[in-house]
């Protein structure tokens, strides 16, 4: 008998801890403020950025927002098959044009949150970084895959103006999104790089290796978000997807590197 | 478009390594099986490691580790003038290490299970230990071998995010199947990208298939024996 009270109160010191287990993880999962939280996801390469905007939305609106991030691939796929995600913030303008032309974003067209620049990162050289310069360099040169990525893409592009696509060719190292292009140059596995400027000022590169290369060196990588179509009442979701636009979002975003739109799409909401 | 080459690639990368893989597993699993060491079970442990790492992340070691700013990067630079990393050869190097694991534990039970009297017995017929090893350990581990071969193979062939990071989608040199798939997604290329890995499935069905099939019936004939 004792040893099925001493199971009992075991037992009955087991059920309090989970209710209070229960209790913590219920106080710990309710939002402070009222109001439906909202997902977005993210381009990794914009993670950053996004956490910035996320934060500095709850201080001033008081409104909860959560990341998800991944390539935009990725998101794109997860989106299509049904993922509860409220807004896509895409590092190009394609994927989230697919979404619109699928019926699955609210309105017709994509907004452009930001443009990406890219930079020529040529450390440990005596060369000034140029694209001129890196024709005599020898080793691997890191890219992002075109293919993949649009500042692989808007990379490519400007090899090609400059004249140097295919005689690079055999150097060219293809990494499957920016950031792992910037890797490969940071651990010295590629001599040189096309990488996104963002990084390269968040890692506080020396200015003496790196070369902006703005339009029209290279195109700038316009990126595209869009409100998905099952959260058009999610106020939270469209809060932020119009604060994305406003001033104090686009200082925030042109503080990391940059160019706003707010310019391009017209007014400041 | 089906990418005919990273699969030919692939399956060069996976048939090279589960060689190379048998061949260092061996020694080390044998070893493993015998050894009273006190170092044995951190060896052990050592060996292990690869299936707790995720394979992006044991990929950016692996990039730092190749890199030719390192000691072993800039050794191969010194002994073989190429690089490592960006290169078949250093594909290679970072399977055996990703599949060790799976090589090694399937031989150190076989040979654990190798009954000592045999090995006596041998010795006492006057076999030396190389002569025992061939004649008596070897057949007994017959099944350790396939299992850790197909194991080191289908895991090889299978391979994904440590290439992701070491190899640069270099086509015919580090392109491989899993990478080509990977970028038909990403692409939206949904097409390719269910041809690719159709064929990838199928293939190692077949691999595996044949495989197993070869054990059962191995085994089949040991008990009729």
């Amino acid at each position: 008998m004792t040893g099925y009270r001493r199971l009992d109160t075991s037992m009955r010191r087991g059920s309090r801890t989970f209710s209070w287990l229960l209790t913590l993880s219920i106080c710990l999962s309710t939002p402070l403020q009222a109001g439906d939280p909202a997902v977005v996801a993210v381009a990794a390469n914009f993670l950053g950025t996004a956490q910035r905007l996320v934060d500095d939305f709850a201080r001033h609106d008081g409104a909860e927002v959560r990341l998800v991030s991944g390539s935009s691939g990725q998101l794109y796929a997860q989106i299509s098959q049904g993922a509860p995600y409220d807004v896509f913030l895409s590092a190009d303008t394609a994927r989230p044009q697919r979404l619109v032309d699928a019926g699955l974003a609210v309105g017709n067209a994509v907004t452009v949150y930001c443009r990406g620049l890219l930079a020529l990162w040529l450390p440990n050289s005596a060369m000034p970084p140029t694209l001129q310069a890196i024709q005599q360099l020898s080793g691997p040169i890191a890219i992002a895959n075109p293919a993949l990525a649009p500042y692989g893409a808007a990379a490519q592009s400007s090899l090609t103006q400059a004249g140097l696509w295919s005689s690079l060719q055999p150097q060219l190292v293809l990494a499957q999104n920016v950031t792992a292009a910037h890797t490969m140059v940071a651990s010295g596995n590629a001599q040189a790089g096309i990488v996104a400027l963002t990084t390269v000022l968040a890692s506080n590169i020396d200015a003496s290796e790196y070369l902006t290369l703005e339009p029209p060196v290279a195109p700038a990588v316009e990126q595209g978000a869009v409100l998905l179509i099952d959260s058009v009442n999610n106020a939270t979701a469209a809060a932020f997807f119009a604060y994305l636009r406003s001033s104090r979002a686009q200082d925030i975003i042109s503080g990391d590197g940059y160019l706003v739109t707010s310019d391009l799409d017209g007014s400041d909401p | 478009m089906i990418d005919g080459a990273a699969l030919w690639l692939s399956l060069q990368l996976a048939l090279t390594s589960s060689l190379l893989l048998l061949l260092i597993a061996t020694p080390l699993a044998w070893w493993l099986s015998r050894t009273r060491h006190r170092l044995a079970p951190l060896v052990e442990a050592t060996v292990a490691l690869p299936l707790v790492l995720p394979p992006t992340v044991l990929g950016f070691y692996l990039l730092l580790l190749f890199s030719p700013q390192s000691f072993i990067g800039q050794a191969w630079v010194t002994l073989t003038g190429s690089q490592l990393t960006f290169s078949f050869a250093g594909l290679v190097m970072a399977s055996v290490m990703y599949s060790l694991p799976f090589t090694v534990q399937p031989l150190q039970v076989a040979f654990s299970a190798v009954d000592r009297a045999y090995l006596e017995a041998a010795a006492t017929l006057g076999a030396s230990p190389w002569d025992r090893f061939v004649s008596v350990v070897l057949p007994l581990s017959k099944r350790g071998y396939l299992t850790a071969g197909v194991l080191a193979f289908a895991h090889t062939l299978g391979e994904f995010g440590v290439v992701l990071m070491i190899g640069g989608n270099i086509p015919g040199e580090t392109r491989v199947v899993s990478i080509a798939i990977y970028e038909a997604v990403e692409t939206l290329d949904y097409p390719s990208a269910h041809g690719l890995s159709l064929i990838l499935l199928a293939l190692s069905l077949l691999v595996l298939w044949a495989l197993f099939g070869g054990r059962r019936r191995a085994e089949v004939r040991e008990m009729m024996r």
